[in-house]
């Protein structure tokens, strides 16, 4: 199905590969990809056209560092920049700062801006703009969801109207990958706290209005910094939360793009005339939580008796009929660069199971496992574990409440759940905070295998991307053995576009680059 | 006067009902597990954001002290902002509510005609082949739930024939009235849902005025059957459907939470949805209260119509 989207077939062929596991080819065929597509599909990209693009859920708040549904932060990445990019496939790429130095082994890092870009506002763009940003992301008080997405920044100086110095509080080699992250936006000094009453970047498209729970719009900045982009002439951000309404609405030419939809919508896009369906790994995966600071899960026997449990294959046919990337308990996708290659797969194995509950001194559990179906697929993952749980003499009682009872009163306070994670990329956001004793997403607040912290530590602060794989090969074995977290799937991205649109890529991790975009004549 | 006296107890009642509607949606929404620092932020929050969340909405303070500031606030036409969209309230609840209007006056426009129409042949021919598949058919859509319908209406028309839009997505800046076809399909629902219960009432006032004396008496003088039907029978068997129409009003607006929401229609209904969806409890209880005054000041025009064309209230 990908084979359409290019008139080459390139990308079909190298796409395979990448899947395949190949870690060496797989990496090898991205950069033959980027070199080789791209110039032909900006050799035929035309200007014009108003997209409409439509969301489950819609655009909640205008302000880039405020929103949090997936619509209102693809917004903030068509009205902003950031000050990096990573391209669709993950690789860091300059964005507002053109070079970037680490300093003091990484504790200091010095970043050089783009010179000649503008504010929407007329505003010329320097490093004060830069300094406010991050100042604000830094205060509790206002920051939001954005409190502290560009990294332990102790404090951030300007050096000339472009050059800017950031002072950590902690070594931290991925910081450029920080940048480039959802909430990383750069807004002018003078709108600083003021991006409510209507939002001023730098980026390729200009605010033009906001119905709440209706309809977004966007127009092209004109003067964007980037010369010939966007092709677009402007956007609409649009919701539409039924399946069939959303699937009405892009074969009905009321929309050009449905993201998100559900798999069964995908099924039954993907071979209609006219409409390119995607169904696309990603890193977003479900979890069965195991609380480690919680009896019976602070046994740490018993958190990997249960990684042998669930039949994953079976689990990720039922679930995500089959499209889906089979989990092993670690964040990393199986086609990661940085996972490691001899990792064994954890999958059912009763008798393993059995012999390890035995070890951990347990008998006769009964446990309730709680989720909601707001998250679907999730309960189906407890209905996989309950059956063969029962052949070893657990019992599970499955409890399905709805997601404000869920993030109230069970996330972080039952033994036993489901949750879920969106993929992210620095080591920092998918490894430390949710595996570190002391990072914030670490629900069970406890290091769940000895030396765990100190590696993460290490691995967050290393520059030098060979040492840091070297790190990730001794701390991703304990994570997958003995964390609090069963990841038994990676979900795929679902999205339908009409076939005249160009220059999509399904997100890896949730927000799509609409400077790419363009329609066919 | 006997009049007036009725029309000022309604308006008092009503009133006294609004505030007890708007208690007890506070109260149902408090009582409720996790509130919006939870649907906001959902669970990747730390305890710590929640809490802070918690104190910038207010939503420490002892719930009828908030119950109090609202209704205060509310009564002064201060709605508060939506928690959800950083919005005030007011203008969202009123652009919406004027969208919903529009769908629900041209839902009716449809289904009354249609329903009286029906009603009155049923009753004409009772018990015949005609009654018996008219009422059979009305039944049969009124027990399907609108979204099955919603669903198969688009799925028939939207996605197999292609002939009208299967969502109502209106542009920005566009009105609902200039994008027609996009509401067809929406109308069509509501009207299927109202067709029953206006046909049947319809129905059942036309058998009892067809055998009433006066109407006798037409047919004995000799006046044509249609003459019968329409300027004896029909124009005193409409009282009791005028009265059902105003209550359909009310639970037009209300009832459109499904249409909407399936068809993505700017509504107040796929408002409130969207609201308790994410718990933000001062649009819940904006547009609730909206509803219901919507409810009340419909069963009022009701009441002020069946006063006036009942001769026995109107000296």
């Amino acid at each position: 199905m990908t084979k359409n989207r290019f008139d080459t077939g390139k990308f079909a062929a190298t796409r395979r590969q990448f899947l395949g596991g190949s870690l060496g080819l797989g990496a090898a065929s991205i950069v033959g990809f980027g070199a080789a597509t791209m110039p032909a599909a900006r050799a035929q990209a035309r200007r014009g056209g108003t997209l409409r693009m439509a969301y489950p859920n819609p655009v909640d708040k205008i302000d880039p560092h405020a929103t949090l549904s997936v619509a209102g932060q693809q917004l903030a990445n068509s009205i902003f920049d950031n000050l990096t990019d990573l391209d669709a496939k993950g690789t860091l790429t300059p964005r507002l700062a053109t070079e970037w130095t680490p300093e003091k082994g990484g504790e200091e890092w010095v970043f050089k801006l783009r010179e000649g870009v503008k504010f929407h506002h007329g505003k010329e763009f320097t490093s004060e703009d830069v300094v406010a940003t991050v100042e604000h992301t830094m205060d509790k008080a206002v920051a939001g969801p954005s409190l502290g997405t560009f990294g332990p920044i102790k404090e951030v100086k300007a050096e000339g109207p472009h050059q800017v110095r950031f002072i950590l509080t902690q070594r931290f080699g991925q910081l450029p990958t920080a940048f480039a992250s959802r909430w990383a936006r750069i807004v002018p000094a003078d709108r600083v706290g003021k991006m409510a009453d209507g939002p001023v970047g730098t980026g390729p498209f200009l605010f033009k209005d906001h119905q709440p729970g209706a309809t977004t719009t966007v127009v092209r900045n004109e003067n964007y910094w980037m010369k010939d982009k966007p092709y677009l002439d402007g956007i609409q951000y649009m919701q539409l939360a039924e399946s069939v309404a959303q699937q009405a609405a892009l074969r009905g030419g009321s929309v050009d793009v449905v993201n998100q939809i559900s798999s069964e919508a995908y099924f039954s896009l993907r071979n209609i005339d006219g409409i390119v369906a995607y169904s696309e790994p990603t890193a977003r995966y479900q979890i069965l939580f195991l609380q480690a600071n919680m009896a019976p899960f602070d046994n740490v026997k018993l958190r990997q008796a249960f990684r042998f449990i669930i039949d994953r294959k079976a689990l990720l046919q039922s679930a995500l009929l089959g499209q889906g990337v089979i989990g092993n308990d670690t964040p990393l996708l199986p086609t990661d660069p940085m996972y490691p290659a001899d990792l064994p797969q954890n999958d059912q194995d009763l008798a393993k199971a059995q012999a390890m509950l035995k070890e951990a001194g347990v008998e006769n559990l009964a446990l309730t496992a709680w989720t909601t179906s707001e998250r679907p697929p999730a309960p189906k993952m407890l209905l996989a574990l309950q059956e063969p749980a029962a052949r070893l003499g657990i019992k599970i009682d499955i409890r399905d409440v709805p997601f404000t009872e869920y993030s109230a009163n069970v996330a972080r306070k039952q033994a036993m759940y489901t949750t879920q994670w969106t993929g992210y990329y620095t080591d920092y956001e998918r490894l430390y905070k949710s595996f570190h004793s002391k990072g914030g997403s670490n629900y069970s607040a406890v290091e769940t295998a000895p030396g765990l912290d100190a590696l993460l530590e290490d691995i967050i602060a290393e520059v030098d991307d060979a040492k840091r794989k070297e790190l990730m090969a001794k701390a991703l074995p304990l994570i997958h053995s003995s964390s609090d977290r069963i990841i038994p799937y990676f979900q795929n991205f679902f999205g339908a576009t009409v076939s005249k649109l160009k220059g999509y890529t399904p997100p890896q991790s949730d927000l799509i680059d609409v400077r790419e975009l363009w329609f066919e004549a | 006067m006997q009049a007036i006296e009725l029309i000022l107890r309604r308006v008092v009642l009503m009133i006294v009902i609004l505030f007890a509607v708007s208690f007890l949606t506070f109260l149902i929404v408090h009582v409720l597990p996790g509130d919006v620092a939870n649907a906001i932020l959902g669970d990747l929050a730390t305890p710590d954001q929640v809490e802070l969340v918690r104190q910038r909405m207010g939503l420490n303070e002892p719930v009828l002290l908030r119950y109090w500031h609202w209704v205060t606030a509310f009564a002064s036409g201060d709605f508060g902002m939506s928690l959800a969209y950083n919005t005030p309230i007011a203008p969202l609840v009123f652009e919406r509510l004027a969208n919903s209007v529009i769908l629900a006056l041209i839902s009716l426009a449809v289904a009354v005609p249609i329903s009286v129409a029906l009603g009155v042949l049923a009753a004409m021919y009772q018990g015949s082949i005609i009654d018996r598949i008219i009422t059979g058919t009305v039944v049969l859509f009124f027990a399907l739930p609108e979204y099955v319908v919603a669903l198969m209406l688009i799925l028939i028309f939207s996605i197999w024939l292609g002939w009208l839009p299967g969502s109502s997505l209106i542009p920005p800046g566009g009105s609902v009235l200039a994008n027609f076809p996009a509401i067809v399909l929406p109308v069509t629902v509501v009207t299927v849902g109202m067709l029953a219960y206006l046909s049947q009432v319809t129905r059942a006032s036309m058998v009892a005025a067809l055998r009433a004396n006066y109407v006798r008496t037409a047919d004995l003088k000799g006046l044509p059957g249609y003459i019968v039907v329409v300027k004896h029978a029909l124009r005193n068997a409409m009282l009791p459907a005028l009265v059902e129409i105003g209550l359909n009003f009310g639970y037009t607006l209300g009832g459109l939470v499904i249409v909407e929401t399936v068809f993505s229609y700017a509504g107040i209904g796929q408002l409130l949805m969207m609201a308790v969806q994410s718990r933000d409890i001062p649009t819940i209880q904006a547009v609730v209260i909206v509803i219901a005054a919507a409810y009340g000041i419909g069963n009022l025009i009701a009441d002020v119509i069946s006063i006036a064309l009942n001769p026995k209230l109107r000296t």
